[in-house]
């Protein structure tokens, strides 16, 4: 990931509205070529981010590199950025060709160039031959591919895009987000996106900005936002996280639930934490195993409570009779051909394992288990 | 998917949806009804009565256009319409020219006491419409305040009010508060966006002025 060379950084970075905090001390770096998207719920500052990038809002501390130029008071006509915006702000009066145009004009280049670069530019986004139409006569996945072409005509050295997908109904959108990627790697650009949707985030970044009311909650892979999630904030938002709460730490690796002993192995035990620490447990739906080896650790006796048909998958609510804290329901994920291998219906018992390398463990009161 | 899943929400409620859709249309058109034999009354009906005598003399033959025949070839009548298309144009330029850096200045800056300057500009619509008539006499009429410089006290300034000047001041000043109304709407409504992405594909304050806020504003060009 370090292999390339650091394209653009923001340092402490924080913005402050009257008595609001939108963004506090966020500090990240992204590799030229990197497709980096910052995750959120609404109103955490994501926007706000990328807007103090973009060189359209000022920061209240901190600095924004961009190859190695601190460019924090540039405005954005100076950062060599391309935006498109939620709404894509295609001028209404011009014509698409006219939009992607829009920022060749002033580069001085003949008529004639301009015109083959921005038919290019629409054959590049799929819409050769709809040059004439204005904003108004073209779909919303029209329109994004206009906004999209009129931002890379630029040729910036970084691609802004403020939640790009979100107006589009969900097949486009699915179309639209392998294509925006496609073309993100052919070009070779630095891309930040904007999102609220952990699905396109974990498909489309290289890697995932996750933040929390205006701080970054994690900054990983989306492989390790999604198995390591570094808070149960982090957890919840990405996916869904069964949290067993009301646990005790015994020893390292070891953890007590009521009378109910689990192991947790590797990175995942927190030595870090003192032995009679509180703590909560988390495992994702699809970790949870009903079959496995008698003999392996974390074997719990549950009870079918309930389940849902999703098709390829059974999501089942176990009750643990066991634990007496209150904790005593988890949700799990099975296969379809396994629910009808082993022939669970509701009100069964069965055996539980929850898989020690599996298992994740988050000190109580607020305080974050660094690994 | 959402989608599907919205219309299955639907369907139990479909029926009495669609009959407070049905009570709603009908009730529209009942009132586009009303709106259009009111116009026929008021306007299209007058306009044809006017337009039918045009083409009639006094004792009711039909004579064409020898009517409109004459009144061009009377130059104090031609001359009359001739001065209304004056009168109205030279309005218009005066009072979009004076309504647009005024609705601008409301809009688009962080000038003090805006609404000061708003309820002055507004100041018209509420003044009875002598009002601009007795206040130009008693300023540029023959013994106006200005005209013979405060009672001799500066070089007077006679600018001939009773005339087209005259009419087109007090023209300007009855359109003034439109126009600053129309265009600090057609102002207000423009998307910020706009703005920001003009200015991220590297156009200056001149160019998105023209690009950006002019368009905008030409939307609102009819409603003069």
């Amino acid at each position: 990931m370090n292999d390339k060379p650091t394209y653009l950084q923001v340092q402490n970075v924080s913005k402050v509205f009257g008595q609001f905090t939108a963004l506090q001390g966020i500090s990240f770096s992204a590799a030229r070529g990197e497709f980096i998207s910052i995750l959120g719920p609404s109103g955490c500052g994501k926007t706000t981010l990328l807007r103090v990038i973009a060189g359209l809002e000022r920061q209240t501390r901190g600095t924004v590199f961009i190859e190695g130029r601190d460019v924090s008071a540039f405005p954005v006509s100076r950062r060599k950025v391309g935006i498109v915006f939620q709404s894509y702000a295609l001028f209404p009066n011009l014509t698409a060709r006219e939009n992607i145009a829009y920022g060749l004009k002033r580069q001085g280049k003949p008529r004639s160039a301009v015109n083959a670069h921005v038919d290019e530019l629409l054959d590049l986004v799929g819409l050769g031959g709809m040059g004439r139409k204005h904003p108004a006569q073209l779909s919303g996945g029209q329109q994004q591919r206009v906004a999209l072409a009129r931002a890379i005509a630029v040729a910036p050295d970084l691609l802004l895009l403020d939640e790009p997908l979100s107006a589009l109904d969900a097949k486009v959108r699915q179309k639209l987000r392998g294509e925006i990627r496609q073309l993100q790697q052919r070009l070779g650009i630095t891309t930040i996106m904007v999102t609220h949707d952990q699905e396109e985030a974990l498909t489309m970044a290289d890697r995932i900005l996750v933040i929390e009311q205006g701080r970054l909650a994690q900054d990983g892979t989306p492989h390790e936002i999604y198995d390591k999630p570094a808070s149960p904030f982090v957890a919840n938002f990405i996916g869904t996280m069964n949290f067993i709460e009301g646990a005790t730490k015994i020893d390292n690796g070891l953890y007590g639930i009521g009378n109910t002993r689990l192991r947790i192995s590797g990175e995942n035990g927190s030595s870090r934490l003192p032995a009679g620490c509180r703590v909560t447990l988390a495992i994702r739906p699809e970790d949870i195993l009903l079959q496995g080896d008698p003999a392996a650790p974390n074997r719990l006796n549950a009870r079918v409570a309930g389940m849902e048909y999703r098709g390829s998958l059974f999501r089942i609510d176990l009750c643990l009779p066991n634990a007496t804290h209150g904790a005593g329901t988890l949700t799990a994920e099975v296969p379809t051909h396994a629910v009808r291998h082993l022939a669970i219906t509701p009100d069964t018992n069965l055996p539980v394992y929850l898989p020690v390398d599996r298992l994740r463990v988050y000190a109580n009161e607020g305080v974050q288990v660094r690994i | 998917m959402s989608t599907i899943t919205a219309e299955k929400q639907l369907k139990p409620g479909t029926f009495t949806v669609a009959t407070n859709l049905d009570r709603e249309q009908w009730i529209k058109r009942l009132l586009i009804v009303l709106v259009c034999v009111w116009l026929m009354v008021v306007v299209v009906l007058p306009l044809f009565q006017l337009l039918v005598k045009s083409v009639i003399d006094d004792s009711g033959r039909f004579v064409g256009l020898a009517h409109f025949i004459t009144y061009f070839k009377t130059p104090a009548l031609s001359q009359a319409l001739f001065n209304s298309l004056f009168v109205s144009t030279v309005t218009t330029l005066f009072a979009v020219g004076l309504g647009f850096p005024w609705a601008y200045a409301l809009t688009r800056t962080r000038m003090p006491a805006k609404g000061f300057f708003k309820a002055v500009a507004m100041m018209p619509l509420f003044a009875p419409t002598l009002l601009n008539g007795i206040a130009l006499v008693y300023l540029f009429g023959r013994k106006g305040l200005i005209t013979r410089g405060f009672f001799g006290a500066l070089p007077g300034m006679d600018i001939h009010v009773y005339g087209s000047v005259g009419i087109i001041i007090a023209e300007v000043l009855f359109t003034f508060p439109q126009a600053v109304l129309i265009l600090s709407i057609a102002l207000t409504m423009t998307d910020a966006r706009l703005y920001e992405a003009a200015e991220s594909l590297g156009a200056g304050r001149v160019r998105s002025f023209f690009t950006v806020t002019l368009p905008a504003c030409a939307t609102a060009w009819p409603a003069r």
